[in-house]
């Protein structure tokens, strides 16, 4: 197992030329996948990562002056895709990992096919100009309801997996559940999330990209996915039925669909 | 009695909603109307269970509630703000869990919602005394961090004091004893002078008056080092650093020696290139090395030799380096040579005395003078004093 593989706790199934990199978005982690990936196992090698800082990643490894900027996620992606030496990767990303996945195709477009974006947004807190759906005080909202729902992680059992990541027991106890994230990392990850601006980098995206826009969906509206459709050159946008943030889990099937009519006309 | 389910269901004590699995609103209870201040046809089909959240709360909820529930089919214990149709707000908690329902049907998801003001304003409470302490606790370890190198830094003065204290001691002996002696000899010496000035000649007189002379130039040699050990000892110490050829000091050293050896039967060789030269205080290295090549001379016998020799190493220094043939030392005294608690005082092979301040306060110079000291030496066959010095090219 490579450094990052363990770092990102990074799980490899099905079997195929090409691979399909998985990236999760804010506040979940690799388990999201799982109503999708069956769908590409058998033409596709998967390759399922948490996000440092999410999931049963290494949170020791979460450094929070390194991960102020989504950069230093996609340098991550980076590293494991050569440290796997994985080619042209179709990265599969949902919420904030589409920009962390922008911003790894810009870096290295060569090591990518193409780009699906799940209900990217490429700046969440509007200005004068432009619609984001946010104002920066919501964010602070959003940071109280993660203190009231520490979601299992009461400040007894925090320490202790923060210091002790490879204690078995500890691990198939988090297992048993999804999206179970250290607070202060979630809170943090949050404002880095949800303060920054990548419209600028949209631009510079060259590899094929898909936006699946979901309908009603408070996080990513429609107004947002059109705008990411706009600047970015080779792209196209499938509006799905689904509603809310998460059609891979709402609505996989159509998900899936949508995916395979992009993937199969490449 | 009768069980009424439509009763149990529309006043019970929390608020019931069916929701589709998008969050579209199917059904609620009156108890939920009565929370939102919503009319029934205001809401069902109208709004998504979401619509009642503040955006902080949206966000939350489609980035960790919607997921879990898709993946976990229920989710419980999840507070939120709910938001009433006159926008003021009142928290919850939500449990909700996904019903599954035949192939015809959809599924549907239902939630529970508990208002939670009197617990939520309790949970505030507890939150704000939380963060409290966390911010003394914090000051708390930062104060006592601040002790902690308080307790080092008053432990090394401490240490500083004893060793002040020490050297203090040592200095107050040196005074009283090795001072007072010299002292005490003159004054007998005087004294031998007064009570019997008749019964001695112009000679002897003479004679007298010659030992009395060598004995005050020494106890003056014996204060001076004193007065210059003290000195550096107070960190009051003058230092001119200065380039010097070796040269110009050994040839005074030799001149004066020479003499000296040849009266003991001594044979004294020096050999230094006149290009050689060094960085440091003039007076203080021509001190170090008197001080060895007397201390060479005083400790070897009759017949024997003694040399000095410079030479230029290739990392930057310059070795000076005294070897005689005399009576050489123990490794014992060589572990305290330069210690002022051990202070030495020997005398030597023709019972010539010192002040035992010469080593130490060589010791103490060649520290000043960013200069090292080795000895190499066997008893019985003589010793080798090794000198280096920042060279001067």
């Amino acid at each position: 197992m490579t450094k990052s593989q363990k770092k990102h706790n990074a799980q490899i199934l099905g079997k195929g030329e090409k691979t399909m990199l998985f990236v999760h978005g804010y506040g979940c982690d690799q388990n999201m996948w799982r109503f999708i990936t069956p769908a590409f196992e058998t033409s596709y090698k998967i390759v399922l990562i948490d996000l440092v800082g999410s999931g049963q990643s290494d949170l020791n490894a979460y450094d929070f002056d390194k991960y102020n900027t989504l950069q230093a996620h996609a340098d991550d992606l980076l590293d494991l895709i050569k440290e796997l030496c994985l080619k042209d990767v179709v990265l599969v990303g949902h919420s904030v990992s589409a920009m962390i996945g922008a911003l790894a195709t810009i870096q290295n477009p060569a090591a990518f096919d193409c780009i699906i974006m799940i209900g990217p947004s490429p700046r969440y807190i509007s200005d004068h100009s432009y619609n984001g759906g946010f104002s920066k005080e919501s964010i602070d909202e959003l940071v109280e309801a993660l203190d009231s729902n520490y979601l299992g992680w009461s400040s007894a059992i925090t320490p202790v997996i923060m210091g002790n990541p490879e204690r078995p027991a500890l691990a198939q106890e988090l297992k048993n559940s999804f999206c179970r994230n250290n607070p202060e990392i979630a809170k943090h990850f949050a404002r880095v999330t949800f303060l920054g601006d990548n419209r600028a980098d949209l631009e510079k995206v060259t590899v094929p990209t898909l936006i699946l826009q979901c309908s009603s969906d408070v996080i990513a509206p429609l107004h947002v996915g059109t705008y990411v459709q706009q600047h970015i050159k080779d792209s196209q946008l499938t509006q799905l039925k689904a509603k809310g943030h998460c059609p891979h889990l709402s609505e996989p099937e159509e998900t899936i669909q949508s995916m395979k009519k992009f993937l199969s006309a490449r | 009695m009768e069980l009424d389910f439509k009763t149990l269901y529309h006043h019970a004590p929390c608020g019931y909603l069916y929701t589709m699995e998008d969050g579209t609103l199917i059904d609620v209870n009156d108890t939920f109307l009565a929370f939102t201040g919503y009319s029934r046809e205001e809401i069902i089909e109208n709004k998504r269970f979401e619509d009642f959240l503040s955006i902080g709360g949206k966000i939350y909820y489609e980035t960790h509630f919607a997921p879990l529930l898709h993946m976990r089919g229920e989710v419980s214990q999840i507070s939120f703000d709910f938001i009433r149709k006159d926008e003021t707000r009142f928290p919850v908690l939500i449990n909700a869990i996904k019903q599954s329902a035949n192939e015809k049907q959809h599924n549907y998801i239902q939630f529970i919602v508990l208002d939670i003001t009197q617990r939520k304003q309790y949970e505030m409470e507890l939150m704000n005394a939380k963060r409290k302490s966390d911010e003394l606790l914090t000051q708390l370890s930062k104060v006592n961090a601040a002790l902690t190198s308080n307790i080092q830094v008053i432990a090394e003065q401490s240490h500083q004091l004893e060793k002040l204290n020490a050297t203090k001691d040592k200095f107050f002996s040196i005074v009283a004893h090795d001072l007072k002696s010299p002292l005490i000899s003159l004054k007998s010496f005087s004294n031998l002078l007064i009570d019997h000035f008749d019964s001695f000649d112009k000679e002897d007189i003479l004679t007298m008056s010659k030992q009395l002379n060598d004995s005050v130039d020494s106890t003056i040699k014996m204060a001076d080092n004193l007065i210059t050990w003290a000195m550096v000892q107070m960190g009051e110490s003058q230092f001119n650093e200065e380039t010097i050829k070796v040269k110009d000091i050994t040839s005074n050293i030799f001149d004066v020696y020479q003499k000296v050896a040849l009266e003991k039967g001594i044979n004294v060789s020096f050999s230094v290139d006149d290009s050689l030269t060094i960085i440091g205080d003039k007076n203080q290295i021509e001190f170090i090395i008197r001080n060895l090549v007397n201390n060479a001379i005083k400790f070897t016998h009759k017949n024997g030799f003694v040399s000095l020799t410079a030479k230029s190493l290739p990392d930057g220094l310059v070795k000076i380096s005294v070897s005689d043939s005399g009576v050489g030392i123990s490794d014992e005294i060589k572990r305290e040579l330069f210690s002022i608690s051990k202070k030495q005082n020997t005398n030597g092979t023709d019972g010539e005395n010192g002040t035992g301040l010469g080593l130490m306060l060589s010791y103490e110079f060649m520290k000043l003078n960013g200069g090292q000291i080795d000895i190499e030496s066997s008893l019985g066959k003589g010793s080798t004093f090794h000198t280096k010095f920042k060279s001067g090219h």
